[in-house]
């Protein structure tokens, strides 16, 4: 099992290399995450996009065995992006310079897309002093304000990632501001609602819980002071949050307060989404890539 | 318990209790209660006009000198004067004679003399089952007509008081649904049975154990439980099936009834003292067995 970033990076580097397809290359940051990720072992890149940008920026940072698809039209590298990986010549699906809406709907296409589950999903793997293992947060970067079956497909499209984390049956917690179940605030009874999904083999395997307020996850002594009994406690795999806005919150907070370190990946489609942010630092970057190649063999 | 003469033999057991017959000049209602005062289960004040009681006391060969008598001439006044009775202490169960339901029901509900104890009324019917394993309650076959989350919380907290009252000490609960499986958005009485489960589990419901979804199957047949692999200790093992609405309850109630699979003994509750309001349509022994289950309740 997985239960920190050390270790991921390592295990990313086992194996023959991910093909990684990156859907319009013309980057330098993005270039530089690969060269890197590519120099440790990790992937061989797959480069849709323009030739004439392309190029030079490899040149750059002597990235010499990257292949080059030659597109130039944003939708024309979407599409094309997207075909490399349902023929079989990538494993997994990186966001370059293309904008996200192109690349998503072309994922999403009924027809030509990626579609594997019911929605696709972000899920944020952060590593954060304190606590003992690796914290998949979810969903603090697609899913508005999801419903009960939303959270349900939220879950199994987190337990991939789990899984690629080497975790067989992950802990999901369900966070709300209080243990209580009150009709006032929904996400305790979706937190129970998953409970019992979960204990019908309605989910992929996993034990869940909740609701469970976030210092009954971090803290010990916050479980023993409310008197809680949870094998949550800072042993969680898997937090769900109720909606986008408190994962952001949540994962950002981490980032910047905490100094967590985070991988993002984009999942429910036939293989995971790198889908990085233009702030996201360069191990962001590598981690996330990290993440996607131990992933997309689920 | 296995059997419904076990409950009778409990209202034995308890000492001075008192039935408040409202129109105690109705044949069967009289035969029920003469069963139990000789039976040593309670006494009886008979309400009503004393001469039509006479009458049907001497056709039906009761005694009436056992009976404490409050004549009232006027019928409009029988409910009222009877549970009332009720109400100040001098009779510990309320039962339904020759009156209509609706007065016989205003009656319950009146603020000043009625028996309204702040909660909610439900119906609660005890079923001895030949081939279960024991005693089968059913709620909520004639009360309520679609409960909400909050109605249904106190519509078991009613029942399983009731049953505590028999010995059950931690009653099984089953929240009976068409499948056992949550199904977000398109069953709303799985989500409930799912949250009711997890109020439960939290320390919101007390005093008994409560499963659902569960079908009828497998609440109450271990092995239909087992092939669909649900791990509950309440399924197959059900002391108490909560329905989602009436029309299941009442289907449940009939089909036991009327293809005479099982006898039942039925009461009111979730009132200050039992209240027990037969059919006419009620075989004896359901009558009598009610009446039992109105004293053993109270």
């Amino acid at each position: 099992m997985i239960e920190n970033f050390e270790q991921l990076k390592k295990a990313a580097c086992k194996g023959e290399g991910k093909k990684l397809v990156v859907a319009d290359a013309a980057g330098k940051s993005v270039i530089e995450a690969l060269k890197q990720a590519h120099d440790m072992g990790m992937i061989s890149p797959l480069l849709v996009g323009d030739k004439a940008k392309i190029e030079p920026l490899l040149e750059e940072v002597s990235l010499n065995e990257a292949q080059i698809v030659h597109e130039t039209d944003p939708n024309a590298i979407a599409a094309k992006s997207i075909s490399l990986i349902r023929d079989g010549e990538g494993d997994m699906l990186m966001k370059g310079k293309l904008s996200t809406p192109i690349l998503m709907k072309a994922v999403l296409d009924k027809e030509k897309g990626l579609r594997k589950g019911k929605l696709l999903s972000h899920t944020a793997i952060m590593g954060v002093e304190g606590y003992p293992k690796l914290l998949i947060v979810t969903d603090g970067g697609i899913v508005i304000n999801p419903d009960l079956a939303e959270k349900a497909s939220i879950l199994n499209n987190a337990y991939d990632v789990a899984k690629g984390l080497g975790i067989d049956t992950p802990r999901v917690a369900c966070l709300a501001a209080i243990e209580k179940i009150t009709d006032k605030q929904p996400e305790t009874l979706h937190a129970v609602q998953l409970t019992k999904m979960a204990e019908r083999h309605q989910l992929q395997p996993m034990i869940v819980e909740g609701p469970i307020a976030a210092d009954v996850l971090l803290s010990e002594d916050a479980a023993k002071a409310k008197g809680i009994e949870t094998d949550m406690t800072l042993n969680a795999d898997i937090a769900l949050v109720p909606n986008i806005a408190v994962g952001n919150v949540m994962v950002k907070s981490l980032i910047y307060l905490a100094g967590a370190k985070v991988a993002g990946l984009v999942m429910g489609a036939s293989c995971p989404i790198v889908l990085l942010s233009r702030s996201d630092t360069a191990e962001i970057k590598l981690l996330s890539i990290a993440a996607g190649c131990l992933t997309s063999s689920i | 318990m296995k059997t419904l003469s076990e409950i009778i033999e409990l209202a034995r057991e308890l000492p001075g209790r008192k039935v408040s017959l409202a129109g105690a000049d109705e044949e069967d209602a009289l035969i029920a209660l003469e069963k139990a005062r000789s039976g040593g289960l309670a006494d009886g004040v008979l309400v009503g006009d004393k001469d039509k009681i006479a009458q049907v006391a001497n056709k039906i060969d009761v005694d009436l000198s056992n009976y404490e008598i409050v004549h009232e001439g006027n019928p409009k006044n029988f409910c009222k004067t009877a549970v009332s009775l009720v109400n100040e202490g001098k009779a510990d169960v309320f039962m339904k004679g020759l009156v209509s339901t609706a007065d016989f029901m205003r009656a319950v509900l009146d603020k000043k003399v009625g028996l309204l104890s702040g909660g909610l009324l439900s119906h609660l019917a005890i079923f001895e089952i030949p081939s279960y394993h024991k005693l089968l309650a059913v709620t909520d076959a004639a009360i309520n007509i679609n409960p909400s989350l909050g109605e249904k919380v106190k519509i078991i907290a009613n029942s399983v008081s009731v049953l505590h009252k028999l010995g059950v000490e931690n009653p099984k609960v089953a929240c009976v649904c068409a499948v056992e499986k949550v199904n977000p958005g398109k069953m709303p009485c799985t989500e409930d049975a799912a949250i009711l489960a997890g109020m439960n589990k939290t320390g919101i419901i007390k005093g008994c154990m409560v499963d659902g979804p569960l079908g009828l199957d497998n609440a109450i047949n271990a092995d239909a439980a087992k092939i669909k692999k649900i791990e509950s200790e309440v399924a197959g093992d059900a002391d108490l099936v909560i329905f989602p609405e009436i029309v299941s309850a009442n289907v449940m109630y009939k089909s036991l009834s009327y293809l005479n699979l099982a006898p039942c003994a039925a009461i009111v509750v979730g009132t200050s003292a039992p209240v027990v309001l037969t059919s006419r349509a009620d075989s004896e022994k359901v009558k009598f067995s009610s009446l039992a289950l109105g004293i053993a309740s109270s």
